[in-house]
């Protein structure tokens, strides 16, 4: 005895309480279904994870075939999920699937990750006999993000789930009845909500695609980086899927801890922020006069050589711990006179009872957990307005300020010196005082703490960067130049975090496969 | 000669029986709910009606006793009883018959069923195109108030009860009990996964049992005479009478009642009066038009649940559809199949492509556009249905083409090119 039930022979685990299928699924036996999924409810209505019960525990099989996904798993119970008949259900559910569904796979975004494609290569009858006309459904528009491709749609009914307990907003329906049936929204009204991707994810055909993707790129062609979204302060896990260092999409990464199967549409499509014609490569003196990288360099040097009174770093929390760490270790060697700040990042409203509308942080900082636990101090509005005005020597910005800070630094008097590390340009930027190209999020490696105070892995794509800017090397190129001989600063970010474990204890043994998985729970 | 044996169709079968509360009392009617407010339990009653054997007249034929003894006393949730007077299965109308010509004997049924389950207030789903039965029902049931047979603290015995009277919007699907329940509660009318059966969460998520309208207006007799007296008419595990709905193509199409176990055939010539002049008889539909057909030479077949089913077919809810030598099968069946892929409800994969397929098959068929291995095909199709959808209604489309496959391939064969 035991928690353990049988299919085909093979002993699988299962916790009380818990179907067939859930079970079978964790064990890695894989029994084809769509209308289920682990966060919704289950309807029983796709029939495609029938299985049979041979021996119900006493001896007895039961008489018909039962779906896995509402089955209780019961201790020594035997399930076939090979046998004939089983094997003969499933090809005809696969083949009534198959009678209106079109044959456009060629030109379906969804083919290569489509569930019904591969369900129908694998257990489908290879053959098909209909011959009259398909069902056809009129073009709807849903909203601006997605596609909704209604012919392709199999009913299963997820997108309509999602949407009345996930975001609970029940924008989408069904409508019409038997083979009419259809999913819509309500009287032309488009979809309104900011998780509208997971739609797409969750739907396991190519009747909901998203805008942002179609037609871009064969799946089978991408490849997938796991890291996490630098959006806001959530960090949730995902998937960068590129080819050849492009990213075509991100698509959300399984972490129950943080973000469980879903993301929101901001992080969904934010990677086109670091491609768009904003993107900052180029190096700036004040004027915005477009100036060479080692001039730019050597300016940066001689500011900070120059800077007799106080230096104000302000590093926004998109740098990662590591190179966060770095600039504190920069901070030290410039002595008393440098200050680091970051700033305080806002408070998040109140838990909504919708568990995913607590997903969108209100802090848009993805590190600035990470930084207070490095002790950093945090900063106000206000206070960086004294800073200013205070006449502070240099103000060297890491990072991308947000509007209202960024109108503040028109503050500066002449007398002041402004240096900017961003990887985005803004219109303010270049005629300040020097600016200089960071690379994007994508294209470094390292942590990030997110505001449960949890450590994750931000994973680069593997691509050779341009001209702009790794944090950790241009703070180590400066300390190089500033004190060759007796300088402590780490030449990259896998060094620092070496040095930072060094440090605190806290920060030992940070795996990349406990980062990537969950996360660490730090603080 | 057979002859009816009178239970429920008592008073109906007197000439000029109006079936108001006033006609109903004088043939006795009442005395019972009174008798059983004053002297009974609801436990009492329970038993009895187990006692009795009665099976559930909707189709299913599960035992009444039985499934009213599932029903779970939650501390905080009501009970409540529901009858499912959504008669939509082609082929019977019984219920209609009891609701509009006699609806008291019904609602003593209801009544005293809703006391048995401590339920205070009981719906009747009343199928939407029975919109007579549904006036009656309401305008009895405001007599009843007045009579004070029902409302608070009936006749002084504390106990109260409600009765709400629910039209359905023509959907088949919602005479399934689940579907019924999501239409009552005000969504699409669709059926539900089971577990967990109405019995433990149904109306509201409350215990509810779902009972037909001839179930429940068989309860005063049992409660009247005992349940000896009810196992008297029929056969072993098949108590009581039954009402039997002869339709199609005969002499005296109409509502008859049995004896559980009377001989099919002698109910299609004594009571429907055979076949019209100079036709003969090809076939039987028994229980309703989801139940497979039987031929001609396989009606010496005693009427109840367990002698039909041996009969490889099922009594359902006894709706005897009487087909002649005119009769084109294939025809036939193509709008049967019209009627279950329109009804399909749609969330289930089987029922919501299979059904419309067979549809769209047996159209091109009788338009003579398919070839002879079709036949088989959309018999493979049937059978794929079969015993793999939510709900019966799968079932209910696919078990015809089937039988009807089964019967007269040649006649399909026929329309081939």
């Amino acid at each position: 005895m035991g928690n353990y039930f049988f299919i085909d022979g093979k002993k699988i685990p299962f916790e009380p309480g818990e179907s067939i299928l859930k079970a079978a699924l964790r064990a890695g036996f894989d029994i084809p279904h769509y209308c289920y999924h682990p966060s919704l409810s289950t309807p029983a209505t796709c029939r495609m994870c029938l299985i049979d019960v041979v021996d119900s525990g006493n001896g007895k099989g039961l008489p018909t075939l039962q779906t896995s996904c509402t089955t209780l798993a019961k201790a020594d119970i035997k399930i076939s999920a090979q046998g004939e008949k089983v094997v003969r259900a499933r090809e005809g559910v696969l083949e009534f699937l198959l009678v209106n569904h079109p044959l456009d796979c060629v030109i379906c975004d969804q083919a290569g990750e489509c569930t019904l494609q591969d369900f129908a290569f694998e257990y489908g009858s290879g053959v098909s006999i209909v011959n009259h006309e398909k069902r056809v459904y009129g073009l709807r528009k849903i909203g601006s993000f997605l596609e909704l491709e209604r012919n392709r749609c199999i009913h299963c009914t997820r997108c309509v789930r999602f949407s009345q307990e996930i975001t609970g907003n029940s924008e989408l329906g069904t409508f019409g009845r038997g083979h009419q049936l259809t999913v819509d929204t309500f009287i032309d009204k488009p979809l309104s909500d900011q998780f509208q991707g997971n739609l797409a994810d969750i739907c396991p055909v190519g009747a909901i695609t998203l805008k942002d993707f179609r037609f871009k790129k064969r799946v089978w062609k991408l490849k997938s980086v796991p890291s996490i979204c630098d959006r806001c302060a959530t960090g949730c896990s995902i998937n960068l899927d590129h080819k050849d260092g492009t990213i075509y999409r991100i698509t959300p990464r399984e972490n129950q801890e943080v973000n469980r199967w879903w993301m929101c549409d901001h992080g969904r499509v934010g990677f086109h922020d670091y491609y768009a014609d904003d993107k900052l490569q180029k190096f700036y003196t004040k004027g915005s006069q477009k100036i060479d990288r080692s001039q730019a360099l050597t300016n940066m040097l001689t500011t900070i050589k120059a800077s007799a009174g106080s230096i104000c770093f302000i590093n926004t929390a998109s740098s990662t711990l590591e190179e966060a760490y770095s600039l504190k270790l920069f901070a030290k060697l410039l002595g008393d006179k440098a200050k680091i700040y970051y700033p305080k990042p806002v408070a998040q409203r109140k838990d909504s009872d919708i568990w995913i509308d607590n997903l969108i942080s209100d802090d848009k900082s993805p590190n600035s957990r990470g930084l207070k636990l490095l002790g950093f101090s945090s900063l106000e509005e206000e206070s960086f307005s004294k800073i200013i005005k205070d006449s502070t020597d240099t103000i060297i910005v890491v990072g991308q300020l947000n509007k209202s800070w960024q109108t503040l630094l028109s503050d500066i008097t002449d007398n002041q010196r402004l240096i900017q590390l961003t990887c985005l340009k803004n219109e303010l930027l270049g005629g300040m005082g020097l600016g200089l190209p960071l690379i994007p999020v994508f294209e470094k490696s390292g942590i990030y703490v997110n505001r449960q105070g949890r450590a994750q892995k931000v994973n680069r794509l593997n691509f050779s960067n341009g001209t702009s800017l790794e944090e950790c090397s241009l703070w180590k190129n400066l300390a190089d130049e500033l004190d060759p001989i007796d300088n402590d600063q780490p030449k990259d970010n896998a060094e620092a975090l070496i040095k930072l474990a060094e440090s605190d204890k806290r920060w030992q043994d940070l795996t990349d496969k406990k980062l990537l998985a969950k996360g660490i729970l730090i603080d | 000669m057979i002859k009816e044996t009178l239970v429920l169709l008592k008073n109906i079968r007197q000439a000029g029986y109006k079936g108001t509360i006033e006609e109903y009392q004088q043939t006795g009617g009442y005395s019972v709910w009174k008798k059983v407010l004053k002297d009974l339990t609801p436990d009492d009653v329970k038993k009895q009606v187990k006692d009795s054997g009665l099976r559930g007249r909707g189709g299913a034929g599960f035992p009444t006793g039985f499934k009213w003894g599932f029903m779970a006393d939650v501390k905080g949730k009501p009970n409540y009883l529901v009858c499912n007077a959504d008669e939509g299965e082609p082929g019977t109308f019984k219920d209609r018959e009891l609701m509009i010509k006699d609806p008291h004997l019904f609602l003593e049924g209801m009544l005293i069923s809703c006391f048995a389950v401590k339920c205070n207030t009981g719906y009747i789903y009343v199928r939407g195109e029975y919109y007579e039965a549904i006036k009656i029902l309401k305008r009895e049931i405001a007599q009843l108030n007045k009579a004070k047979f029902l409302g608070d603290n009936i006749l002084g015995s504390g106990y109260s009860l409600k009765l709400v009277v629910h039209s359905g919007a023509g959907a088949y699907i919602c005479g399934e009990e689940t579907a019924l329940l999501d239409s009552l509660e005000g969504k699409r009318g669709l059926p539900r996964v089971k577990p967990p059966f109405p019995a433990v969460s149904g109306f509201n998520a409350c215990p509810t049992s779902v009972n037909n309208v001839e179930t429940l207006a068989n309860v005063p007799f049992i409660m009247e005479k005992g349940a000896e007296a009810f196992k008297a008419n029929g056969t072993i595990n098949n108590a009581g009478t039954r009402l039997i709905s002869v339709s199609g193509l005969v002499k005296r199409p109409g509502v008859y009642e049995i004896k559980m176990g009377v001989n099919l055939k002698d109910i299609i010539y004594d009571f429907g009066g055979g076949t019209l002049p100079n036709r003969t008889l090809k076939a039987v539909i028994p229980g309703g038009s989801s139940s497979p057909v039987l031929l001609a030479d396989e009606i010496d077949i005693g009427c109840d649940f367990d002698c039909l089913q041996k009969a490889k077919s099922m009594l359902g809810s006894a709706g005897v559809v009487v087909l002649d030598d005119t009769v084109d099968m294939p025809r036939l069946l193509h709008r049967l199949i019209e009627f279950y892929a329109h009804e399909s409800c749609g969330q289930c994969t089987p029922c919501r492509e299979g059904l419309n397929w067979i549809r769209i098959l047996l159209r091109d068929l009788l338009a003579r556009r398919l070839e002879k291995s079709w036949v088989d095909q959309i018999y493979r199709i049937a059978g794929n249905i079969t015993g793999t959808t939510l709900c019966a209604l799968g079932d209910a489309g696919a078990i015809p083409v089937m039988s009807f496959i089964d019967k007269f391939r040649e006649e399909f064969l026929g329309y081939c090119k």
